[in-house]
């Protein structure tokens, strides 16, 4: 697969900019590449409890990867700041895990996609 | 049952209503002509230089060109079964995108050319061909070039067959990384990406041809006479693509408000996000009122414009519904009632159908913008087609991807202006 670096960057730069759309103004995000996978955690504070708003986030990441759709879309992922590809993020994604603090104001995604 | 087809019973059950569907439409092919008209009028549709506008009902016969919609559209399903994808809103869009184009451009020669390209590219890359599945078939799109050089060029067949070849599986080759490039170009508010991209390399493909002392005439083979026939025949079809899905949607319409809520950017599976029940809905009405926007501009239903009212129905699984749709055509019809040109001007009648392609303009920025979008795009489709020769069948993707390409970034530039302000 060609860009394969490339795809991992959008992905970190769709999740980045839900974030900031939740009014986060401090984000985490770390990448570790494995000879399997890349791993993918992104952690942001958000303005109030967005736990509710979260739920369709889940809903989206959680769909199952698919590589047709991918390879034709995957350069939209983190193109624009005003709207979301995050079900694009989940098809690009063999696993989906998110976690929301609402009285913090946290919220945490990790993924994990195979090589 | 979860109608989302990701579990194997859904994806049987797409796979069936896609089946069903064109099968369909093979049989009411029969209900216009005879076995043997049919036959006939297929030979003549294949060895027609089809490239923009190019009618098939006026080629080989209203039956003729039923048939070759339907077998076209069956031989890309039993593709897709053949590679195991899974069904969901963007098959609904390409199949549907194929049937439709198999009423005027795409035939049971020359879309395979393309589709062998981009399967030697899938080898080249030794990655799967499923993966690039979708690139080979909407980029059947520039499938009258390799009809072009078989039949429309004088030289002889031992020239013309391995140039028809090659020039075919080349423009296949290229398309996939090409269309992920181009996708950056507009950001995925035009929904046919791939007409874009084909309309680039007709212009490159066209150029060459020039350079080379072949100019194309301009061709227009328009049919007219068979609304009464075809309209309520149509508008049942797609009412029955209402009720079905009004019926897998569990008797319920809130899926399909849900639907009409997505601003409908490029990646807005509906199927993935609502379920089939409430896509089908929605695509019924594309169909419904595609037909009767026809009747009510005194249009006509042909192959080209039934090629309009199937591209809306299959991408009302992937971006589509009437809240986005409706300000595009308004552009259009705005352009009409200030422009030189009529409603029902051929090439009008498709840039409404057709120009829905930037229904996500609409969706994203609102009604104010989305008549922007429709009113420009309906002077530039005029106006692109003379750079691919009509090459390129999705001349309005061309279009729409250069219109979203130069409105978006200003949109987005005003509104943030305003907000700061």
């Amino acid at each position: 697969m060609i860009h394969e670096h490339e795809r991992v960057v959008r992905m970190v730069a769709e999740l980045q900019n839900f974030l900031f759309s939740m009014g986060a103004s401090e984000i985490r995000s770390e990448i570790r590449e494995t000879p399997e996978a890349f791993l993918v955690s992104i952690k942001g504070n958000t303005r109030g409890n967005i736990c509710r708003k979260v739920e369709k986030l889940r809903k989206l990441l959680s769909l199952a990867r698919r590589a047709d759709m991918e390879e034709e879309l995957w350069s939209l992922a983190g193109s624009v700041d005003f709207d979301t590809e995050l079900s694009l993020v989940g098809m690009m994604s063999d696993r989906a895990e998110v976690r929301c603090d609402g009285d913090a104001g946290v919220v945490e995604v990790e993924l994990v996609r195979r090589k | 049952m979860d109608d989302s087809g990701t579990t194997p019973a859904g994806n049987r059950l797409h796979y069936g209503i896609l089946v069903s569907t064109f099968l369909s439409l093979v049989l009411a092919g029969f209900l216009f002509d005879t076995p043997s008209g049919i036959v006939k009028g297929l030979l003549k549709i294949v060895t027609d230089p089809d490239y923009l506008i190019t009618d098939y009902m006026g080629i080989g016969g209203v039956g003729a060109a039923f048939v070759n919609s339907g077998l076209v559209s069956l031989l890309c399903v039993a593709l897709l079964g053949f590679l195991k994808v899974q069904v969901t809103g963007i098959t609904f869009a390409a199949i549907w995108t194929v049937a439709g184009f198999s009423f005027f451009g795409k035939n049971l020669l020359n879309v395979w050319f393309i589709i062998a390209g981009v399967r030697v590219y899938a080898l080249y890359r030794k990655e799967p061909f499923s993966r690039f599945i979708y690139s080979a078939l909407f980029g059947t799109a520039l499938a009258p070039l390799v009809t072009q050089i078989l039949f429309g060029f004088n030289v002889s067949p031992a020239l013309r067959i391995p140039l028809a070849a090659l020039a075919g599986i080349s423009v296949g080759f290229i398309l996939p990384p090409l269309g992920v490039a181009m996708m950056r170009f507009h950001q995925g508010f035009n929904l046919y990406n791939i007409g874009f991209v084909s309309g680039l390399v007709g212009s490159i493909v066209l150029s060459i041809f020039r350079s080379y002392g072949f100019i194309p005439q301009s061709r227009l083979v328009w049919t007219k006479g068979h609304d009464l026939q075809l309209a309520p025949l149509f508008f049942a079809f797609f009412l029955a693509h209402f009720a079905l899905g009004y019926f897998l949607g569990g008797r319920k319409v809130s899926g399909l408000a849900a639907v009409m809520r997505y601003p409908g950017r490029v990646v807005t599976d509906f199927i993935l996000l609502e379920g089939l029940g409430p896509t089908l809905m929605n695509m019924g009405l594309g169909g419904m009122a595609s037909i009767l926007y026809l009747l009510a501009v005194r249009g006509d239903i042909n192959g080209p414009t039934l090629a309009g009212i199937f591209t809306v129905v299959g991408f009302s699984a992937f971006g589509k519904h009437l809240r986005n749709m409706a300000p595009i055509v308004a552009g259009v019809v705005l352009g009409g009632a200030t422009k030189i040109w009529g409603m029902n001007d051929p090439p009008i009648q498709l840039a409404a159908l057709f120009g829905t392609t930037l229904a996500p303009v609409a969706g994203e920025f609102g009604i104010f913008w989305g008549i922007v979008a429709g009113f420009l795009h309906s002077s530039l489709v005029l106006n692109v087609g003379a750079l691919h020769g009509g090459f390129n069948l999705y001349n309005n993707g061309f279009s729409g991807g250069i219109v979203a390409a130069v409105l978006v970034p200003v949109i987005e530039a005003i509104r943030t202006g305003r907000e700061k302000s």
